[in-house]
C-alpha cells in the first residue's frame, strides 16, 4: 500500500480527533435551549462568554492559574534537571530514579490527602504556596523522571571538558549544559505546567476552596449546571496549553532522542 | 631523563576501581615542547592516567608535579591542562568561532581580543572559510581542529590527547597527524598523546612510552621502543618484509 495514500486520511482523522473536543467547548458555550431529544440546540448567543467576562473574577482565576502553573512549570523543571544529573552519575541510580517515580504515580487527590495534615501543621495549607509546593512536588518527580535518560557519557565528558578549559561548575551549566538541553528544558516545562495547569485535586485539597484557580471555577460552573458557562471557562483552559504547544512545536514533534 | 628538570612529572601514580588496579605505579618525566606518544590497548588505564593528571579523577595514590609545582590539589579548572576526548564535543550551541573563543569568554578577554585571536586561529587551522558554520555542518576532521583551536587558544601548559583521530577513517587520520605536528611545533605544545595505533603513536611521539595492565614502561629513545620485542614493532616489520620477500617471489 502507498504511505502517503494511508498517511493523508490517518493525519486527518488524528487532526478531527484532536480538534473535536475544542471545537465540540466552542459550540456547546453558545449553544442555547439545548433540550432532548433535540439533535442541534434550538438557540445560539454568546451570552455565557459575556457573563464570564463580565463577572470580574474570572481575569483573576486565569492569571492565578498562570501564575501557579508557570512557578510549578519553571521550578520543577530547573530542581528535575539539577536532581537527575545527580542521580544519573550515582552508584545508586536506579533506587533513587524509582523515589522519583512516587510523587508522580500516585493520584494527585490521594497525594493532596497524604499531605494535607503536614501542610496544616507546616500553615502552608488554604494558600497559593501550599498549592504550588503540592503541585510542585508531583511536577519535580516528573522532571526528575523526564531528565533521567537525558545524561550520558558524552554529555560529563563535555562537562569535563569545560573544567579543563578553565569553566566552574556555573560555567558548565550555565554556559555549556543549559543551552544543550534548552529544547529537552522546554518540553519538561510545558509538560510540568500542564500538570500544574490542569490540576483540580490538589488545589481543592490543599487550597481548600481559597486559591481558585481555572479548574475550580469551571468545576462550580459544572456543579451549577451552568454548562454554556463550564464549556466557556474551559475554552480558556485549553487555549493556552494550545498556545505553548504551537510555540514549542519544533520541540514537541520530534523524537526523544533527536530532541535530547 | 634528569627528572628534576622534567615539565611533568608523574611519581607512583596508582588507581583501583571497585578493587580491581587501573594503575599500578606509574611514574614518568616529560620535558617541556615534547610530545609522548603512550601506546597501549584498550582498558589498559591509559584514559585513567590522562584524567588522573587532568584532575578529573582522584588518584588513590602518588603525586604530581607541573613545572615543578604539586599539582594533586589543584582543582581541574586551575591547573592549565586541557583534556582532548576522541569526540571532538564541540558545543552544539555554538559556531565554529564561538567554540573556539569559549576559553577565552570564560577568562572574560575584551571581545576585540577574541576576534584577533581566533580569526588567526582560525586561520592556522584553516578553519577561516567555517567561522559561521554550526559543528553538524562540519566534517570529522573539520570538528576535530576546532576542537584543537578551542583548547590551543587558551595556551594551555600540557595538552592531553585521548586517541583524538581514533574516529577518522585513514586519509582524514593521516592528514589530521600532520596537522597536529605542524601546530605542535608553532605553539611549541608539551603534550601526551595515547593510542592504540603502533604507526600513529611513533609518527606523533618525540618519546615513547608503552602501557599493559596498569604498568607504564618508558623508552629513553624511539630506537629502544622499536627494537624492544614486547612493543611490536619488530613483528610489524617482520610481517611486511615476509610480504615483500612473497612478492618479489610471486
Amino acid at each position: 500500500m502507498n504511505n502517503s495514500a494511508t498517511r493523508k486520511p490517518l493525519a486527518f482523522v488524528l487532526a478531527v480527533c484532536c480538534l473535536f473536543p475544542v471545537a465540540f467547548l466552542l459550540f456547546q458555550s453558545a449553544a442555547r435551549r439545548w433540550v432532548y431529544p433535540n439533535l442541534l440546540p434550538q438557540e445560539f448567543n454568546f451570552s455565557a462568554w459575556r457573563t464570564l467576562f463580565q463577572s470580574g473574577h474570572l481575569g483573576g482565576n486565569l492569571l492565578l492559574s498562570l501564575g501557579t502553573a508557570t512557578a510549578v512549570g519553571s521550578g520543577a523543571t530547573l530542581a528535575g534537571f539539577l536532581t537527575s544529573k545527580c542521580i544519573s552519575y550515582h552508584r545508586w541510580r536506579k533506587p533513587l530514579l524509582f523515589c522519583a517515580y512516587i510523587p508522580f504515580v500516585i493520584s494527585p487527590v490521594i497525594f493532596g490527602v497524604c499531605i494535607l495534615f503536614l501542610f496544616i501543621k507546616l500553615r502552608l495549607a488554604d494558600g497559593f504556596f501550599g498549592v504550588v509546593l503540592a503541585q510542585g512536588i508531583i511536577a519535580y518527580g516528573f522532571a526528575t523522571v523526564f531528565f533521567g535518560r537525558f545524561w550520558n557519557a558524552q554529555l560529563r565528558a563535555t562537562e569535563e571538558l569545560v573544567y579543563t578549559l578553565g569553566g566552574s561548575v556555573w560555567d558548565a551549566l550555565v554556559r555549556a549544559l543549559f543551552p544543550m538541553a534548552r529544547g529537552a528544558l522546554f518540553v519538561c516545562f510545558c509538560q510540568a505546567f500542564l500538570i500544574s495547569w490542569f490540576d483540580y485535586g490538589i488545589v481543592l485539597i490543599i487550597g481548600g476552596g481559597k486559591v481558585e484557580t481555572l479548574t475550580i471555577r469551571i468545576f462550580t460552573f459544572i456543579n451549577e449546571a451552568s454548562l454554556p458557562l463550564a464549556a466557556a471557562s474551559s475554552c480558556l483552559l485549553v487555549f493556552p496549553p494550545m498556545l505553548l504547544f504551537w510555540a514549542n512545536k519544533k520541540f514537541v514533534l520530534t523524537l526523544p532522542n533527536e530532541r535530547l | 631523563m634528569n627528572a628534576d628538570a622534567a615539565f611533568l612529572e608523574v611519581r607512583n601514580l596508582a588507581k583501583a576501581f571497585k578493587h580491581e588496579p587501573v594503575l599500578r605505579r606509574v611514574s614518568l618525566a616529560l620535558q617541556a615542547h615534547q610530545t609522548l606518544s603512550v601506546l597501549g590497548r584498550s582498558g589498559c588505564g591509559k584514559t585513567t592516567l590522562l584524567k588522573i593528571i587532568a584532575g578529573l579523577v582522584e588518584p588513590d595514590a602518588g603525586d604530581l608535579y607541573l613545572e615543578g609545582a604539586r599539582l594533586n590539589e589543584i582543582a581541574p579548572q586551575r591547573r592549565n591542562i586541557v583534556y582532548l576526548y576522541q569526540e571532538a564535543l564541540l558545543f552544539s550551541h555554538l559556531n565554529v568561532f564561538e567554540n573556539i573563543a569559549f576559553g577565552l569568554r570564560l577568562r572574560k578577554v575584551p571581545n576585540e581580543t577574541v576576534k584577533t585571536k581566533v580569526g588567526e586561529m582560525l586561520e592556522s587551522l584553516e578553519l577561516g572559510a567555517h567561522r559561521r558554520k554550526r559543528p553538524e555542518q562540519l566534517s570529522g576532521g573539520q570538528r576535530q581542529r576546532v576542537a584543537f583551536g578551542r583548547a590551543l587558544i587558551i595556551s594551555p601548559a600540557l595538552m592531553l590527547l585521548d586517541e583524538p583521530f581514533s574516529n577518522l577513517d585513514a586519509e582524514i587520520r593521516t592528514s589530521m597527524q600532520q596537522l597536529f605536528k605542524q601546530v605542535a611545533r608553532r605553539f611549541s605544545i608539551t603534550s601526551i598523546f595515547v593510542t592504540h595505533d603502533l604507526k600513529e603513536a611513533l609518527i606523533m611521539g618525540d618519546r615513547m612510552a608503552q602501557m599493559s595492565a596498569g604498568e607504564l614502561r618508558s623508552f629513553a629513545s624511539k630506537e629502544e621502543f622499536v627494537h624492544d620485542p614486547a612493543t611490536g614493532v619488530a613483528t610489524e616489520l617482520g610481517f611486511w618484509d615476509a610480504l615483500k620477500a612473497e612478492h618479489i617471489v610471486l
